[in-house]
C-alpha cells in the first residue's frame, strides 16, 4: 500500500513552499499549512485558524461567525508553479469561490494543486499600552496537494454528501479516513460551517438524535505522514437534513364551502388558484393540474397556468394558477377541477362559476321599441326602428361593448301575461332603453315606457334612456307622469348616418348612461390588466348632443 | 327624476373619512373603530390543559408555596397525585401581527390561579390569571410556542425577551428548575419540551 502511495506522490505536482515574512501579532504559530485533497471533491481552505466555535450550540448564524476575525477582508493569492509572482484570485472562476475567509473549490481538480497565500487583516487584542494596537496583515501559506480520486483506495465509500433523517440516530463519517486505516483514531479535527468543534475528535461524529440544525458543511482534518513529511488530509462533507417520507396524500387548502361557486363576469379573464400542501418525499414527483369538465363529463386540461413553489423543511406548498382568457356563457355550465397527486395518493377540489350580479339584476338594459307593421317602412334605405332595436342595438351594445340586453321577442318565453312579463323584466334590468318615434308613442308599446317610469320611481337604481329615433309629437292621451318624464329624462337623438358607426357620439352617449361594468378582481393576478379609472372614463364620454 | 350626476352608489363611491388638523399633524378620524387596531394580544377561546415534560421525561410541576416550577421524574400516578400543579393551562392568544402561536402558561394550586411571568428575565408564577387583552406587542406572560422541525417537541420563546427560551436547568441543590435562558433560536435540548395535551 505504502509503495503505491510513493509512486502517486511522484506523479502528483508538488511545489516548494515559499517562505513569507511572519509579522508578529498574527494569531497562528505556524504560518505554513499543508493539505491533501482528493480531486473531484468539494474542498475548503480557511484563512486564519478558525476559533473554537459555538459548535456546541448547534446553530451557527452568520452573525455569530462574524463576531471574531472571520469576516475580516481577506485576499487570496495563488503562487504559480513556475515561481513567478503570486497573483490574486478573483471571484471569476467557475469552480473557485471565496467568501469571507473561506476559499472554496467545487470541486477541486489536479490543476488546483499548488501554493496559496491568504492575507488577512488582523487586529491583535488590545495590550495595556498607551498606544492603540495597530492592525496588521498576516499571511498564511497553504500548500495543497491533490490526489486523483480514481486512485483512492476505497473511493466508493467516500461520501461527500449526506442526508440525515431528522429524529433518527446517525453519524457523519470523515470521508476516506477508514480507507487509510485507523478507525479508532481520536485526533481528527472537525469544523462545522467554518467553526472549530473541539468536542469532536473521532473519525465519526455520532448524533443520537438528528435535528434540523445539524445540517451544514463539515470539514475533517487528520494527520498523515507521507515520506516523512506530515500532511493534513482534509475532506468536506455536506450534511443535509430531511424529514421522513410523508404518509399523507396531498392536501388542497382552498376554501371549502359546499358547493364552491365563484362569481364571475362574462367576457372577463379569470384566474383559478389551487393551493396544495405536499409532505416531503425523497423522490418527490408532485402533480397538480386544473381540468375543466363539461356536462357530458369530458375533461380537458387547462394548459395555460403558472406554478409557484414554497419549499419548507417539513412540507412543500405548490400554488398552481390556471388562466382563462375570457369567461364565456358556456363556462358557466362547466365544472373546474383541481387535481393533486403524490406517491401516496391524490386529492381533488371542484368549483363552479356563477355570473356575478351585484344588484340581483340579470340584464343591463331592457329595450322597448314599437313593433312594426310591414307597411310602415317609409324609407327602405334607412334603418327602421325595429331593426335598430333588434339588430343594431345588440350588435353594438352586446357584441362590441359586452352588455347584456333583454329583447322581448328574443329573451322572453311566450305564454305569459304581457303586462306582467314587462314589469318582471324591467325589474330585472338596470336600465330601460326606449326607442321613441311616432309609432312608439301611439302604439300599445307606450305601456312599457309608463311601466318603466313608475318602476324607476320605486327603484332608485333603475334609470331610463330615451332614444329619439325619429321626431314625434306627444299625444295628449299620455299620462301626466309620462309626459313629465319625456321632458325631463335624458334623451339621445338618433341621426341615422352620423350615429351608425359604433364609436359615434351617439353610442358614446348611450354608453355613458348604461350601467358601469364592475372590474374588481377575481384573483388579483389576472391574465390581462384592464385599468379602468372612473374619472378617465367619464372624460371620454362627456359629449354634448 | 332629474338627470343626476352619474354615480352608482355601491361600486364607485370612495369613502372619505373625516380629517382634522391639530398641532401641525393631520389626523384621520375613523368612522368606527372597526378599522383601527393597535397591536395587541387578545385571549382566544378554549385554553388547553397539558402536561409538560423535558427531554429526560421529567414532568413539570409548580412547587406549592413557591413561585417556581421544577422538573421531576414522576409516574402517572404521581402526576395525578400532584395535580393540579402538574396540569398547566395553555391559553392561546390572538395577535394583530402574528408571530407564531402566542400562549400564556397558567396553573392552579390550592384554589388560586397563577400565570407564568418572565419579568426581568426571572421566571416566576404570579398570582392571578393573565389578562384577556394585553395592549402591547410584548408581554412577560406571552411566549411563542414553536415546534422543532421534524420532532414532536416544542420550544417556548419569550415575547418580551426575544432569543430567550424556557429551559430546564440543574440547580446546585440537585433539582431541575424551569428557567429563562438565552438560546440560539432552536438548538439546545434543555430548551425543548414535550407537550402532552389532556
Amino acid at each position: 500500500m505504502l509503495s503505491l502511495y510513493c509512486i502517486f506522490l511522484w506523479l502528483v505536482l508538488r511545489v516548494g513552499v515559499k517562505g513569507a515574512s511572519d509579522l508578529s501579532g498574527c494569531p497562528s504559530t505556524e504560518n505554513t499549512w499543508r493539505y491533501r485533497a482528493r480531486s473531484g471533491e468539494k474542498f475548503l481552505l480557511f484563512c486564519d485558524v478558525p476559533k473554537p466555535g459555538l459548535c456546541k450550540k448547534r446553530n451557527v448564524s452568520m452573525r455569530q461567525m462574524c463576531g471574531g476575525t472571520l469576516c475580516q477582508r481577506v485576499q487570496w493569492y495563488k503562487q504559480p508553479q513556475n515561481g513567478s509572482q503570486p497573483y490574486a484570485i478573483q471571484n471569476d472562476h467557475p469552480h473557485i469561490t471565496w467568501e469571507n475567509n473561506l476559499l472554496q473549490f467545487s470541486p477541486i481538480g489536479i490543476n488546483d494543486a499548488g501554493s496559496y497565500i491568504c492575507a488577512i487583516k488582523y487586529k491583535p487584542k488590545a495590550i495595556k499600552e498607551s498606544r492603540k494596537s495597530k492592525e496588521v496583515t498576516c499571511f498564511l501559506n497553504i500548500t495543497v496537494e491533490v490526489q486523483p480520486k480514481e486512485k483512492t483506495p476505497c473511493m466508493d465509500s467516500v461520501k461527500n454528501e449526506l442526508y440525515l433523517l431528522i429524529g433518527s440516530t446517525d453519524s457523519v463519517p470523515c470521508p476516506g479516513v477508514n480507507c487509510e486505516g485507523d478507525l479508532q483514531r481520536q485526533d481528527v479535527t472537525w469544523y462545522k460551517n467554518g467553526m472549530l468543534c473541539p468536542y469532536w475528535k473521532n473519525t465519526h461524529i455520532v448524533f443520537d438524535e438528528i435535528y434540523h440544525q445539524d445540517h451544514g458543511v463539515y470539514v475533517c482534518d487528520y494527520n498523515q505522514s507521507i515520506n516523512s513529511t506530515w500532511w493534513l488530509v482534509r475532506a468536506v462533507v455536506e450534511v443535509k437534513t430531511v424529514v421522513k417520507n410523508t404518509s399523507l396524500a396531498p392536501i388542497i387548502v382552498n376554501p371549502t364551502n359546499d358547493p364552491v361557486t365563484l362569481e364571475v363576469e362574462l367576457g372577463m379573464p379569470l384566474t383559478l388558484e389551487c393551493k396544495v400542501h405536499f409532505g416531503q418525499e425523497r423522490n418527490f414527483n408532485p402533480v397538480v393540474k386544473w381540468y375543466v369538465e363539461d356536462a357530458e363529463l369530458n375533461r380537458e386540461e387547462l394548459r395555460q397556468a403558472n406554478i409557484s413553489i414554497d419549499n419548507q423543511v417539513e412540507r412543500q406548498t405548490i400554488y398552481y394558477t390556471a388562466c382563462l382568457k375570457q369567461v364565456t356563457k358556456k363556462d358557466l355550465q362547466k365544472t373546474f377541477i383541481c387535481f393533486a397527486q403524490n406517491s401516496v395518493g391524490n386529492a381533488t377540489w371542484t368549483i363552479k362559476l356563477k355570473q356575478k350580479r351585484r344588484d340581483g339584476k340579470e340584464f343591463d338594459a331592457f329595450v322597448s321599441y314599437a313593433k312594426q307593421d310591414s307597411f310602415d317602412s317609409l324609407d327602405p334605405s334607412s334603418l327602421n326602428e325595429e331593426s335598430f332595436a333588434l339588430d343594431l342595438l345588440p350588435k353594438v351594445l352586446e357584441k362590441k361593448y359586452g352588455y347584456t340586453l333583454c329583447l322581448f321577442e328574443r329573451d322572453v318565453i311566450p305564454g305569459g301575461v304581457y303586462t306582467e312579463d314587462i314589469v318582471k323584466i324591467i325589474k330585472q334590468s338596470r336600465r330601460v332603453i326606449c326607442v321613441l318615434s311616432p309609432s312608439y308613442v301611439s302604439s300599445p308599446t307606450v305601456f312599457e315606457l309608463q311601466a318603466a317610469v313608475n318602476l324607476a320611481l320605486e327603484d332608485q337604481t333603475l334609470k331610463l334612456i330615451l332614444i329619439k329615433f325619429s321626431p314625434f309629437k306627444e299625444p295628449d292621451s299620455l299620462p301626466h307622469r309620462v309626459k313629465k318624464a319625456l321632458n325631463v329624462l335624458p334623451t339621445i337623438t338618433w341621426r341615422s348616418s352620423k350615429s351608425t358607426p359604433s364609436n359615434s357620439r351617439f353610442w358614446n352617449c348611450v354608453r355613458y348612461h348604461m350601467p358601469v361594468k364592475n372590474h374588481q378582481g377575481l384573483g388579483e393576478k389576472g391574465c390581462k390588466i384592464f385599468p379602468r379609472i372612473f374619472s378617465l372614463r367619464k372624460k371620454e364620454e362627456n359629449y354634448s348632443l | 327624476m332629474t338627470d343626476e350626476m352619474y354615480c352608482d352608489p355601491d361600486d364607485n363611491a370612495i369613502d372619505l373619512v373625516e380629517i382634522e388638523f391639530q398641532d401641525g399633524t393631520l389626523y384621520f378620524k375613523a368612522e368606527d373603530d372597526d378599522h383601527l387596531e393597535s397591536d395587541d394580544f387578545r385571549k382566544l377561546e378554549g385554553p388547553k390543559n397539558a402536561i409538560l415534560r423535558n427531554l429526560n421525561n421529567q414532568v413539570l410541576m409548580k412547587k406549592s408555596g413557591m413561585d417556581i416550577a421544577v422538573l421531576e421524574d414522576m409516574t402517572d400516578c404521581e402526576i395525578q397525585a400532584n395535580a393540579p400543579q402538574t396540569t398547566f393551562i395553555m391559553q392561546a392568544y390572538k395577535e394583530t401581527v402574528p408571530n407564531g402561536l402566542a400562549i400564556a402558561i397558567l396553573v392552579r394550586s390550592k384554589n388560586q390561579i397563577y400565570s407564568l411571568s418572565c419579568q426581568n428575565k426571572e421566571l416566576q408564577f404570579k398570582e392571578g390569571a393573565a389578562p384577556n387583552h394585553i395592549a402591547s406587542t410584548t408581554s412577560d406572560f406571552i411566549f411563542y410556542q414553536k415546534k422543532v422541525i421534524g420532532h414532536e417537541k416544542m420550544q417556548f420563546e419569550s415575547s418580551l425577551y426575544p432569543g430567550y427560551f424556557l429551559a430546564c436547568e440543574k440547580e446546585q441543590q440537585g433539582y431541575f428548575k424551569l428557567v429563562l435562558k438565552e438560546g440560539c433560536e432552536e438548538a439546545d435540548k434543555f430548551m425543548m419540551f414535550i407537550v402532552q395535551y389532556c
